[in-house]
């Protein structure tokens, strides 16, 4: 009960009192003798009229104020006679209990008193541990209010709240590269308000300390972004992630061409590829810049988290999984090459042994056939098989075609010119071919 | 005369109950209770005390002081009305505010009732038998509970207006307030919320009693006007509103930002989709925001211009709302918008993503840095800004910003904007898919080069390996041929030499002339041909093995 009330009650019971003993004076003497019935029905009368008289006045004239009270504040007529009752009893801890507004969470309790949010104190305010308040009063701010219960004065009221506990917020950042390529990324942000000083709390910090400018800066550098709507106003921690952070990770990114960002081709230590820059040298530039703006506005960026870049084009996924296939495919074709090319050699192999194999069970039926008189000129089938011989080995090297001739060439001699001699090898420069098998 | 008195405290005691009640949930109104000029004050004291019902306690004096009934009635009405009356006269409430031309009537009236009073009273004092401390102590019980009602609300009524601690004459200014509310024609009040002005309790801007009243956020100032003239720029905080002062327009004096997407063309002719933002607010100067003060802004002119420089664009409106301005906080994003369209007219396509890495490479005029450069101040040159010397950021749309956003201040600085920020916020996207697509294809081609390349490789090791397996395949089946022909001719005679020789590598012939690789080699009329003396060999063979 603050003094005005004491005042009112002391005056009212004087001024009752006064007259309560100043009647039987007047009205019947001086008192010394005892009053009859009718005299004490009178005097009862006449006191209990004029003490309701003055209780009238007490009463009636908070009643007139809570009407106005009501009207003004577009309130309940229980919730203005509350608030009435409160604002002219002061913010005294009796009078204000059971009027207590909570902020936890960064937020006030929804739960809360809705009078107090709406219009203020006189209440109690009590503050969690992990928030910080800024009050404002009749168009002012008043007064920033850390954690424990605090006095809410007339019309005071929680204008902004801030949650002192690490922030931490993800967003996409959509961005072009230098080469024009669009891509996007996700990165996070955690950070907080900025602390005091511990010695501003003497020496012992609370778990969370503030520094009033930070908070101050906080809650007055809100932009607005639009006319309506419940987000029309940017919170700071938004506007860490979405103004600067947002503008920092593409400031820094687009700076570069999308095979800096992630090159398959360099990691195959190719010469004439961009060295590709790792993902740490961009977050610590990033969290650089970032830092330096949060300072400015009182935040402190504890750190932050680059994700990889991410090309917006499904061909350019699909290019980097078609290089993976064929860098994969590479060695697969290699593989089959090798085994096509050993196929190939046996299967060579077996074609000569068949050749071979035939030519000779040929040449045993010809043999068979010399008795009898060959009309074809040999000449001419000779000179044939020369020049077919020719055309054979033509593809082939110089050197091996210098020897086959040289070997047919000798072939023919011996068919043509020399005599049989048993005793000596007849083609003895001719080199030994494979043995069929 | 006890029961009478006895029946007047029942009643008085039932009637202050009663009437309380009832009064709880009606609250004054001029529907409830019509009003004419001259006639607030007494509407107000009707309203305020008139549920007191403050002639019960002089009529309990009835019988008791010397005094006929009528004198009691008459004193126990008017005494306390005189108190009243002089409160409503001294308090100054009915007679400023714009309303001094009621202070003739309600002197006269007030003049009327002390006069009327005071010839009551004398006449009671000129009573033969009264009794002036029995008179004295009922004018008391009479007045008493009004002048401690009167003091009361005197002392409450300022701690339930909401007023700022510099107010002036806060005790006038609360009684004003609250006897205003009670002869149900006010000033009106309203309170801002939300940036929105919201009124609280109707009344007459013009000829209400008391001042208005207007509550503002901390954040915003309202713009007042009186008819149709603006009269000032009010807040924040608690504002008393003079005679006729109505809210025209809440200004935010908060930063502000507003982003928009615009489209523009290269000077490649590619249109490219450009986000910008603007941030801007009331010019503040060099005032900082702190506790205690209200939210600063430079000057009212500031917000009066800002205000002022809205424009009426009707397109893309319905004729409704065809004439209403757009508002105040649209005008940097917009002319941003037109200026970004411009610059962007500068450059190509492949500009808008460079910038200058180098400051020394800028200054080379063969290199695309300077070229950038060169265009830089192209730009800034048309938009008519003053030279720049730290111009050429490492991103093309950042300098673009830079040089919009230079632009935007020098247009909105006179009309009271301060821009604090402004940029291209986002990726520059061709509009064309297929410029996206095409700039991909060229990003892919490095790698589809790199595949075929991987391709060919293995291509030619496999033909050079192919090529190696039939050549020595080849090689090893000649050289068997002519190995084993030799090796048989060892074991024939001289003149069958020619024809074993001739038949057999006329069959070689024909089998490696049927080879498709030999056959391409060969003309056309060589493999019948070789078939033909082939088939007459083996037919005159067969005649000499069956004659």
């Amino acid at each position: 009960m603050n003094l005005h009330r004491i005042v009112v009650f002391l005056a009212v019971g004087v001024l009752f009192l006064a007259y309560a003993a100043t009647l039987p004076i007047v009205l019947w003497g001086d008192g010394r003798e005892s009053l009859g019935p009718s005299q004490l029905t009178d005097y009862l009368v006449l006191v209990g009229g004029f003490g309701a008289a003055l209780g009238a006045a007490f009463y009636h004239v908070p009643r007139l104020l809570r009407q106005y009270t009501q009207a003004l504040h577009d309130l309940s007529t229980d919730d203005a006679e509350a608030l009435t009752s409160r604002l002219l009893s002061g913010s005294t801890p009796y009078a204000a209990r059971g009027v207590t507004l909570s902020v936890q969470g960064g937020q006030v309790d929804l739960d809360g008193p809705p009078v107090v949010h709406r219009v203020g104190g006189p209440a109690m305010l009590s503050v969690d541990h992990n928030n910080v308040v800024v009050t404002s009063r009749l168009g002012k701010l008043s007064r920033i209010l850390g954690p424990g219960i605090h006095d809410l004065r007339a019309f005071e009221r929680v204008w902004d709240v801030v949650d002192m506990r690490p922030q931490r917020r993800t967003v996409t950042v959509k961005f072009m590269t230098r080469d024009g390529i669009p891509v996007s990324c996700q990165v996070g942000i955690v950070c907080r308000i900025a602390s005091s000083r511990p010695e501003e709390f003497g020496g012992a910090m609370p778990p969370f300390g503030y520094s009033e400018w930070a908070v101050l800066k906080v809650t007055t550098s809100k932009s607005v972004r639009k006319h309506e709507g419940s987000d029309r106003v940017l919170d700071w921690v938004t506007g860490m992630s979405m103004g600067v952070l947002d503008g920092a990770v593409r400031d820094v990114l687009e700076q570069y061409r999308l095979d800096e960002f992630l090159n398959p081709r360099y990691w195959l230590e190719e010469d004439d590829v961009p060295v590709p820059k790792l993902l740490p040298e961009f977050e610590a530039e990033i969290e650089r810049i970032v830092r330096n703006r949060g300072a400015e506005r009182g935040i402190v960026v504890e750190r932050i988290e680059l994700g990889m870049v991410r090309p917006a084009e499904e061909a350019i996924s699909r290019q980097w999984l078609e290089f993976w296939q064929a860098k994969l495919q590479r060695n697969i074709d290699i593989y089959t090459m090798e085994a096509a090319t050993d196929l190939e050699q046996l299967a060579g192999d077996a074609r000569v042994e068949a050749h071979v194999r035939f030519v000779n069970r040929m040449l045993e039926e010809v043999q068979g056939l010399l008795g009898d008189e060959i009309e074809a000129p040999p000449q001419l089938i000779i000179a044939g098989f020369l020049e077919a011989l020719y055309a054979a080995v033509s593809d082939q090297g110089p050197e091996r075609q210098r020897l086959f001739i040289s070997q047919a060439e000798d072939l023919m001699r011996v068919a043509t010119t020399t005599p049989p001699d048993p005793q000596s090898p007849p083609t003895a420069e001719l080199p030994a071919g494979p043995q069929p098998r | 005369m006890v029961a009478v008195r006895v029946g007047f405290l029942v009643f008085y005691l039932m009637g202050t109950y009663l009437l309380s009640r009832y009064l709880r949930g009606h609250l004054p109104t001029s529907s409830a209770l019509p009003v004419s000029p001259g006639s607030e004050p007494w509407v107000a004291l009707f309203w305020v005390w008139g549920p007191t019902l403050w002639i019960f306690p002089g009529l309990l004096w009835i019988g008791l002081v010397d005094l006929s009934p009528l004198f009691v009635l008459a004193l126990s009405f008017l005494l306390p009305l005189c108190c009243l009356s002089l409160f409503l006269l001294f308090s100054g409430v009915f007679t400023s505010y714009g309303q001094s031309a009621n202070r003739p009537a309600l002197i006269l009236v007030v003049g009327s009732i002390l006069l009327f009073t005071a010839l009551i009273l004398l006449a009671a004092l000129v009573q033969p038998e009264i009794s002036y401390a029995k008179f004295g102590l009922f004018c008391l019980s009479s007045i008493i509970p009004v002048v401690v009602s009167i003091w009361l609300f005197i002392i409450w009524a300022p701690a339930v207006v909401p007023m700022s601690d510099d107010t002036d004459a806060p005790l006038r200014v609360a009684l004003s307030v609250v006897l205003g509310f009670f002869s149900t024609a006010p000033k009106t009040t309203w309170f801002v919320e939300d940036g929105k002005v919201h009124k609280r309790i109707a009344g007459n801007a013009g000829r209400g009693i008391g001042p208005g009243l207007l509550v503002t956020e901390p954040e915003n100032v309202v713009v007042l006007k009186r008819g149709s003239r603006i009269t000032r720029v009010a807040g924040p905080g608690t504002v008393l509103t003079q005679r006729g002062e109505v809210p025209f327009r809440v200004v935010d004096l908060r930063g502000q930002t507003r982003s928009s997407t615009v489209n523009a063309i290269t000077r490649d002719g590619i249109e490219v989709r450009v986000p910008s933002s603007s941030a801007f607010r009331i010019q503040r100067g060099s005032r900082q925001i702190s506790l205690g003060a209200p939210w600063p802004y430079r000057a009212q002119r500031d917000v009066l211009q800002a205000l002022f420089a809205e424009e009426v664009d009707p397109s893309g409106r319905s004729p409704l709302d065809a004439h209403t301005a757009h508002p105040w906080e649209d005008l940097p994003i917009e002319l941003s918008a037109h200026k970004l369209e411009q610059a962007v007219s500068f450059y190509s396509l492949d500009q808008l993503y460079d910038g200058v890495t180098d400051a020394k490479s800028a200054r080379v005029p063969q290199d695309p840095q300077y070229e950038l450069l060169k265009t830089h101040r192209l730009v800034e040159t048309s938009l008519g800004l003053s030279k720049d010397r730290q111009l050429g950021d490492r991103l093309c749309r950042q300098t673009i910003g830079k040089i919009v956003r230079r632009s935007v201040q020098q247009a909105l600085a006179p009309r009271g904007f301060e821009i604090t920020g402004g940029r291209v916020g986002g990726p520059i996207e061709p509009v064309s898919r297929a410029i996206t697509e095409q700039r991909v294809e060229a990003w892919k081609s490095r790698f589809i080069t790199k595949v075929m390349d991987w391709n060919e490789s293995i291509e030619r090791k496999r033909v050079a390996a192919l090529g190696k397996i039939r050549q020595d395949a080849d090689s090893r089946m000649i050289s068997g041929l002519i190995a084993e022909t030799s090796k048989r001719l060892k074991d024939v005679d001289g003149t069958a030499k020619r024809e074993l020789v001739a038949y057999h590598v006329l069959d070689l012939l024909i089998g490696m002339a049927r080879s498709s690789e030999v056959q391409r080699r060969l003309p056309e009329s060589a493999l019948p041909t070789l078939e033909q003396v082939f088939k007459k060999i083996e037919r005159d063979a067969d005649e000499g093995e069956n004659p």
